[in-house]
């Protein structure tokens, strides 16, 4: 038989999902009423004599329509694109192929990207048709959709991450915490560095003339790409064999994170002293955002076990023994490296936070708070952690583990916040409050939140560092604890780069271990 | 071809909190062996398969596939070896030489490599005809040949098939165990698991016997049915009536008729060993009596394996010292 492939360079995914796509009722239906609709109006629009209405009643529902498609529909397909892999074993045969996690997730994103771009591409004769009827700017309106994509390209990849998670709820839930860290901080930015106010779709045009106009598309090309990836890893992690590790890759965007932290951070103090363009109100929230990112990615590191694979390791065993060490303390997957981890933002937060918010002599350093700050953001990333390596025998994922334990922190939290509310006097509701400090999640929403009067507010850093210190000892005390294991996976996986030295220089062994896929194995038609 | 074996499994333990699915299994597959793996709903099987197929990880013991260990090469584990599991389901909107292509593309095969590999595995289950079927809307049994299909892709040594033949129909039952029956003879290593006995007996040539989590048994089909360790049964018609032939077993050290049936009786042999046959039917012969039928009585394979069971729950288990070396 005669079988036409095409495409052989392309990603499987994106080859499978575009064909599947082109084959489904859904994508022709809108492909096909999109264009219905769009010849209708421009039919109207060439016949009518009053031009100028029909132009902008041709424009609004050309728009309309797009923002339905790229910000609606598309994104609520993609919301679940990923549960149908995760029934029926279709992972497991997706697990066993050559194709990693991230470029099944890269795949599938782009094969959106192309659905998204199949239908710009389709609508552009009518957007000449239009800009022809008048009142239209084409370079404008391009810019516009070509921002449009972009950022429903960014939804998409949200979307997608997030539709790997299998509740329903989680995915509702992870999805406004998506779309309020990330668009929040895009149409802020976009909004800051166009100067205009405002927000919604208007903030997407960017007249190439404003000054901020390359500033802008950089650093938003830069956040962007951080989200996208971060997204994509998420997402991957979420698929990925056992075998493979999403979790370093995921910490290797804290650094840019960090510098776009501190960066909001001296601005932030500056209050608009330096750069004229950036606005006040706008920074606080986008550092809150980068700090979600950041903290959704400590606590990612927390909830992951360490991989028992030696393959993970082999990078880090290729240098010296600072590359070790970097592994053990920052980088290797799961909870050990973790907990360093934590202590190392913290440090660096808190230090380089200072250092920046000291170069302004209007600010004045606060010790306590410095000293408060130090247990309480580490223990309370901990301490789920701690308490969940006890919890190991039972049947849950270390990451519905680390949730639970903080569920029930909240659920403590809120039982004190009852109890506080039923009693009379600020001080005692503030005595009953202050006992949820006992926990460390707990002090970690509480302290910097509440407006705690004096003494209680001793009594509440008290109860923080009462339990946070020792929340840190053990954590670093378990951490060391599993050293004698990382010394026997980098014992393998310092043999596995031996291994593979000793193949690339006898290729013999070569052609054994690193066997191409090979065909026409010479299997026999059976009789039928 | 190498002389280490396709599977080699050292005491394998895979805990779930406190349950332990698998409890220290060790058994070795050498190359070109098809081997049944066999046991109840939830002993353990599918979870010591997927451990083979490094689609979960153990809590301890060691798993090599073609002498790669799963958790030092995960990824070279995976190249050698295609994974069936008991139910799949394709893709909508998508036909099967689609669904071939796109897992052709996935194992890393392209070009005319990626073209001949998929007319090849197509040919091979007889799915040519039914190329541009869409692959959600076939039967049962073609949908098992698809899978079967999309597990030759990669051209693993070693299959490993979970329940393959489940919910066929007997002709969708017979056309699988002739593909899996060629494979076989075409040196594939095969490793299938079932809880149906009489239809692993039938492609196996071996079978490894798990109960929760532990090995309990292995050795073939034979020796299950002829299980040394029990007492000979022997079926014996005669011509005429069967009183004399009661009366003569009666008379006979170390028989004894354990049951009358139409036109003949069941006969106990205390005695073990094909020599006791030989010498029941001289004897018989000998002393006159018309024998027209003498047979020696199968155990049921699900009545051996329940055995196996039962006794295995009276006497404490015993883990292998040495995994077993199944010939």
């Amino acid at each position: 038989m005669r079988i036409s492939f095409k495409s052989d360079w392309l990603n499987p995914m994106l080859v499978r999902d575009l064909r599947q796509v082109l084959r489904s009722r859904v994508f022709t239906m809108v492909f096909l009423l999109l264009q219905c609709g769009m010849a209708f109006f421009v039919v109207l629009g060439v016949s009518s004599s009053e031009e100028s209405e029909v132009s902008s009643i041709l424009h609004t529902i050309l728009w309309g329509g797009l923002i339905i498609f790229y910000f609606m529909l598309m994104p609520a397909i993609a919301l679940s694109s990923l549960v149908p892999e995760f029934s029926d074993n279709r992972l497991d045969l997706l697990k066993l192929t050559q194709m990693s996690a991230r470029s099944l997730m890269v795949g599938k994103w782009l094969s959106f990207c192309a659905q998204g771009a199949m239908v710009a591409v389709s609508l552009l004769p009518y957007m000449v048709l239009s800009y022809y009827s008048g009142g239209v700017e084409l370079g404008s309106e391009l810019g516009s959709m070509a921002a449009m994509l972009a950022a429903s390209s960014l939804l998409i990849g949200v979307c997608l991450a997030v539709s790997s998670m299998n509740s329903r709820i989680v995915r509702g839930l992870l999805t406004l915490v998506f779309i309020f860290s990330f668009f929040g901080s895009f149409i802020g930015l976009s909004n800051v560095f166009m100067g205009r106010g405002g927000g919604g779709i208007g903030a997407f045009s960017m007249p190439i003339g404003n000054s901020g106009y390359f500033l802008a598309v950089a650093i938003l090309g830069i956040i962007g790409s951080a989200a996208l990836w971060l997204c994509m890893e998420f997402g991957a992690a979420r698929l990925a064999p056992v075998s493979e590790n999403h979790d370093t890759t995921q910490r290797l965007l804290l650094p840019l994170l960090c510098m776009f932290a501190f960066g909001f951070l001296a601005e932030l103090d500056t209050r608009g002293g330096r750069t004229s363009f950036m606005i006040d109100g706008i920074l606080a929230p986008m550092l809150v955002c980068v700090l979600i990112l950041i903290v959704w990615i400590l606590i990612q590191a927390m909830a992951t076990e360490p991989s028992p694979y030696p393959d993970t390791y082999r990078f880090y065993m290729r240098g010296g023994a600072w590359r070790r060490w970097l592994g053990r303390l920052v980088l290797y997957p799961g909870w050990p490296s973790a907990v360093f981890l934590i202590l190392v933002m913290t440090i660096l937060f808190l230090g380089f936070g200072n250092l920046l918010l000291l170069q302004n002599r209007t600010y004045n350093f606060n010790f306590p708070n410095f000293f408060m700050y130090c247990f309480v953001i580490p223990a309370g990333l901990m301490f789920p952690q701690v308490i969940g390596v006890e919890l190991r025998r039972t049947r849950l994922s270390p990451s519905n583990r680390y949730l639970f334990i903080v569920g029930i922190c909240i659920i403590v939290m809120i039982g004190c916040l009852l109890f506080a509310n039923v009693r009379g006097g600020a001080s005692i509701q503030q005595f009953y409050l202050a006992f949820a400090c006992l926990l460390p999640p707990n002090a970690l929403l509480l302290l910097p939140t509440v407006d705690w009067d004096l003494p209680e507010r001793y009594f509440a850093i008290g109860a923080a560092v009462a339990t946070g210190l020792p929340t840190i000892i053990i954590g670093v005390k378990r951490a060391i604890q599993y050293w004698p294991t990382f010394t026997e996976v980098e014992r393998r996986a310092a043999a596995l780069n031996e291994e593979a030295k000793f193949a690339k220089t006898a290729p013999l062994f070569e052609a054994k271990v690193a066997a191409p896929v090979t065909t026409n194995s010479g299997l026999d038609k059976p009789t039928h | 071809m190498s002389d280490t074996p396709i599977i080699e499994v050292e005491n394998l333990t895979r805990s779930f909190g406190a349950v332990q699915a698998v409890r220290g299994v060790s058994f070795r597959l050498e190359r070109g062996q098809a081997v049944g793996f066999i046991g109840a709903n939830g002993a353990g099987k599918t979870t010591a398969m997927r451990i083979l197929a490094t689609l979960d990880l153990p809590s301890s013991g060691r798993v090599m596939v073609d002498g790669y260990d799963v958790l030092e090469h995960p990824s070279r584990v995976r190249r050698v070896l295609g994974w069936m599991p008991d139910h799949f389901r394709a893709y909508p909107n998508m036909d099967v030489l689609d669904y071939l292509d796109f897992f052709a593309r996935a194992v890393g095969l392209r070009g005319s490599q990626l073209r001949g590999r998929v007319a090849e595995v197509m040919d091979f289950t007889d799915l040519t005809p039914l190329a541009r079927r869409p692959s959600d809307a076939l039967s049962k049994g073609q949908t098992q040949r698809l899978s079967l299909a999309r597990t030759l892709l990669n051209d693993p040594a070693v299959l490993i098939l979970d329940e393959p033949a489940a919910g066929l129909d007997p002709k969708a039952r017979l056309e699988f165990k002739n593909l899996v029956r060629l494979l076989a003879t075409q040196g594939k290593s095969l490793f299938i698991s079932s809880h149906i006995l009489s239809e692993l007996a039938e492609m196996c040539d071996t079978m490894l016997f798990i109960d929760q989590g532990q090995i309990v048994h292995h050795g073939t089909a034979d020796s299950l049915r002829y299980d040394e360790r029990a007492v000979i049964s022997v079926i014996v018609r005669v011509a005429g009536p069967v009183e004399p032939l009661k009366q003569w077993v009666a008379a006979q050290a170390g028989l004894r008729a354990r049951e009358e049936i139409r036109g003949g009786v069941v006969i106990e042999i205390q005695s073990q060993g094909e020599e006791a046959l030989r010498d029941l039917l001289r004897q018989l012969v000998r002393d006159g009596i018309a024998v027209i039928e003498f047979q020696r009585m199968q155990q049921r394979l699900e009545e051996a394996f329940i055995g196996i069971l039962r006794q295995q729950q009276q006497s404490a288990p015993v883990p292998h010292p040495t995994p077993p070396v199944l010939t």
